[in-house]
């Protein structure tokens, strides 16, 4: 494995709040304490629900939301201690892809100079050299030349995340935050953004924090996976042994609703909602959802331990965890074509 | 099986900026009683808009250009506001994706809750009505019911608001109720538990249920049958078990292929080229043609007629034929480097 590019260190976030005007202001722990790396070229996926935290840990290597602590480490530069020139120096180099590329787009610019105007910022190029790399990264995301021209509402939803690959790739980034990239697009359409963002990383050698709710798509991208709930990690490891070998019972839950969703057992579905972080419960975070949970798991909580190579889990069951009785697919479902041949 | 609610050649036609477009275009459907209709299909392909269009609800720029909708021996179609008020509530449920937009924030959950019960049933009661609200909210399982009847909507959860949503309409036992997409906000974990209250429920009740969503594998796993809609018209239908297994449109076979799953996540996903024509360039022949990998001539030139087969199935295809015997090549075009190229 190559040089870790990105390192995170007991990573927290912890906001005030406040209940009413003279409420005694409380903490409430969005990010609890997240350590993992990202190897140069590779990537990382964080997999959780609403409120998992996923998206504040995103803003926080962004450094568009400061740390309350930990250490932050991108291409060997500590990020908690950049000047502000290292800054911009910084954020060329990390790019961000968001959710929704209808709200990200400025409405009023042609597709021309939404991708440009990260050059024009840094002032870099000129104005000959800024519309030959237009038309460079047009064609390196898959939309014709004319494009340029185009304004974004005259664009469907995969051509403008398109769009928003094309400029987040400007500056020539090092790597690239994706945040939830293909989940506002319709279901003929995912695929082709997933594999598009697939050849990039492979002809540049981008390194990517993949952040989505869906873990067949955290599983297809990603060489590591992080499962994150209540802002902590329950599970972290390779992403063929968190689909085939979980051994925390919250992946094992998220597992069980992808499979149930595309024609598997719907066993071991959970009950209840992921808490208000306000008030996490004692002990396991999910201990008040899990179908195995015993007395200790409602007082003491269980730390990220080794379970298997390069695989941790947050667990007190997790060496006499059942596995995950996945069921083999129902014929069909994982290919539908060869069944409408045979 | 007994049919509850028709659309019998449905059109609706919008009026917009860029001129007037068809938005549903000679749909045509069958909800069994008792049965899960899913009408699946991408933003844009008509989906809610043909369930709008059967409920009277469409927007002041929309118009039903043609069609029937015939419910328990009465056409819809033809009936007026006040009529389709009264059938809607009671005998006709709607649940939509968000519960947070269509619930009232200024109103406690037992107002909004037995507001149905003192318009359709005149119950003026006070102690009356929250018993029959406790009632329904325990149907929908949410629990200390008789506590929460006094909380404000954003006091719950996504999951528990979309409970009340489901509770304020099943409360008059209806024939039928129209979900869209009622469960696309929730986290993935609180998706199942809620088709599996409204499964439940379906049960209990006898109810139908058309099931509006983009999720073709949800859909197989809750609901009976299946209609596809691609660009305002209807592509394939059928038994969705059937049409899971086998699936006879080139749409639906891409669609079944281009999320990935759990099993087959390590292998490159087969993505369908292109996109979904906009409603005011529609091409002349077949609208999937431009993004299919089997199209011939004949698809070009003209829209292609129903092949319809056993088991109550239908595909709008000019091969269904070879499809069905397997005469093409499953993984044509599977990896072409066209696919990059979405710039039609």
């Amino acid at each position: 494995m190559s040089e870790a590019f990105v390192k995170v260190r007991d990573l927290r976030k912890t906001y005030e709040v406040r209940k009413g005007l003279f409420g005694r202001p409380r903490p409430l722990h969005a990010v609890a304490g997240v350590t993992f790396e990202i190897a140069a070229g590779a990537t990382f996926g964080l997999v959780g629900e609403s409120g998992s935290g996923k998206s504040t840990i995103a803003k926080m290597v962004m450094l568009a939301e400061p740390p309350t602590s930990g250490s932050l480490e991108v291409g060997q530069r500590d990020l908690t201690r950049l000047g502000r020139k290292e800054k911009d120096r910084f954020h060329m180099e990390l790019q961000p892809v968001l959710q929704d590329p209808y709200s990200s787009l400025n409405p009023r610019m042609r597709v021309g100079s939404i991708i440009d105007e990260p050059l024009r910022v840094h002032r870099m190029l000129g104005g000959a050299g800024r519309r030959a790399k237009v038309a460079e990264l047009l064609d390196l995301v898959g939309l014709p030349p004319d494009a340029a021209r185009r304004y974004p509402h005259e664009m469907s939803g995969g051509q403008r995340q398109r769009v928003s690959i094309a400029r987040a790739l400007a500056l020539d980034p090092k790597c690239m935050i994706l945040d939830e990239p293909v989940s506002a697009l319709d279901v003929s359409i995912q695929a082709q953004i997933l594999n598009l963002l697939k050849d990039l990383q492979q002809r540049l050698g981008l390194t990517y924090l993949l952040i989505s709710h869906d873990l067949a798509v955290v599983a297809y991208m990603s060489e590591r996976v992080g499962v994150l709930y209540l802002g902590e990690f329950m599970e972290i490891g390779r992403a063929e042994d968190i689909v085939a070998r979980s051994r925390h019972p919250y992946t094992q839950a998220l597992i069980a609703s992808v499979d149930a969703r595309s024609g598997g057992a719907a066993a071991r579905l959970v009950s209840g909602e992921i808490p208000s972080p306000m008030n996490p419960p004692p002990g396991c975070p999910f201990n008040p959802r899990c179908p195995h949970a015993v007395d200790r798991c409602r007082s003491e909580k269980p730390l990220l331990r080794q379970v298997g190579d390069g695989q941790w889990s947050a667990c007190h069951l997790a060496d006499t965890l059942p596995p995950l009785e996945r069921g083999a697919p129902q014929a069909g479902h994982a290919r539908p074509a060869a069944a409408a041949a045979a | 099986m007994e049919t509850i609610l028709e659309a019998k050649n449905l059109t609706t036609v919008l009026r917009g900026r860029s001129g007037v477009v068809t938005a549903v275009d000679n749909v045509s459907l069958e909800v069994k009683a008792g049965r899960a209709l899913a009408l699946v299909g991408e933003s844009g392909s008509g989906k809610s808009m043909t369930c709008l269009s059967m409920l009277g609800l469409l927007p002041s720029n929309g118009r039903l250009a043609a069609g029937e909708v015939p419910f328990k021996g009465r056409d819809l179609a033809r009936m007026g506001r006040k009529e389709l008020e009264k059938i809607r509530g009671r005998e006709i449920g709607m649940i939509l994706q968000d519960a947070m937009t269509s619930l009232n924030p200024l109103f406690t959950v037992g107002d909004q809750v037995g507001e149905v019960f003192r318009i359709h049933q005149g119950v003026r009661d006070k102690a009356m009505l929250r018993r029959k609200c406790v009632e329904v909210l325990e149907k929908v399982k949410i629990p200390a019911a008789e506590e929460r009847l006094d909380s404000y909507p954003f006091q719950f959860s996504g999951g528990m608001r979309q409970r009340v949503s489901i509770a304020i309409n099943i409360a008059m036992s209806p024939d039928l109720l129209i979900c869209d997409e009622p469960t696309t906000a929730l986290d993935v974990t609180v998706q199942l538990q809620i088709l599996g209250l409204l499964r439940e429920l379906q049960q209990q009740q006898n109810m139908a249920i058309v099931f509006v969503t983009h999720d073709l594998h949800l859909a197989s796993q809750f609901c009976d049958d299946v209609a596809i809609m691609y660009a305002g018209r209807i592509v394939e239908a059928g038994p969705i078990r059937e049409v899971f297994h086998q699936p006879a449109h080139p749409y639906t076979v891409g669609l079944l292929k281009a999320l990935p799953s759990l099993d087959t996540y390590s292998e490159r996903l087969t993505a369908i080229p292109g996109q979904q024509p906009a409603l005011t360039r529609l091409p002349q022949g077949c609208r999937f043609e431009p993004r299919c990998v089997h199209a011939v001539d004949a698809c070009r030139s003209q829209y292609p007629d129903w092949f319809e087969w056993d088991g109550g199935r239908r595909s709008a295809c000019w091969r269904t034929q070879d499809m069905l015997l397997g005469r093409l090549d499953p993984r044509a075009g599977a990896v072409a480097p066209a696919e990059q190229g979405a710039s039609r």
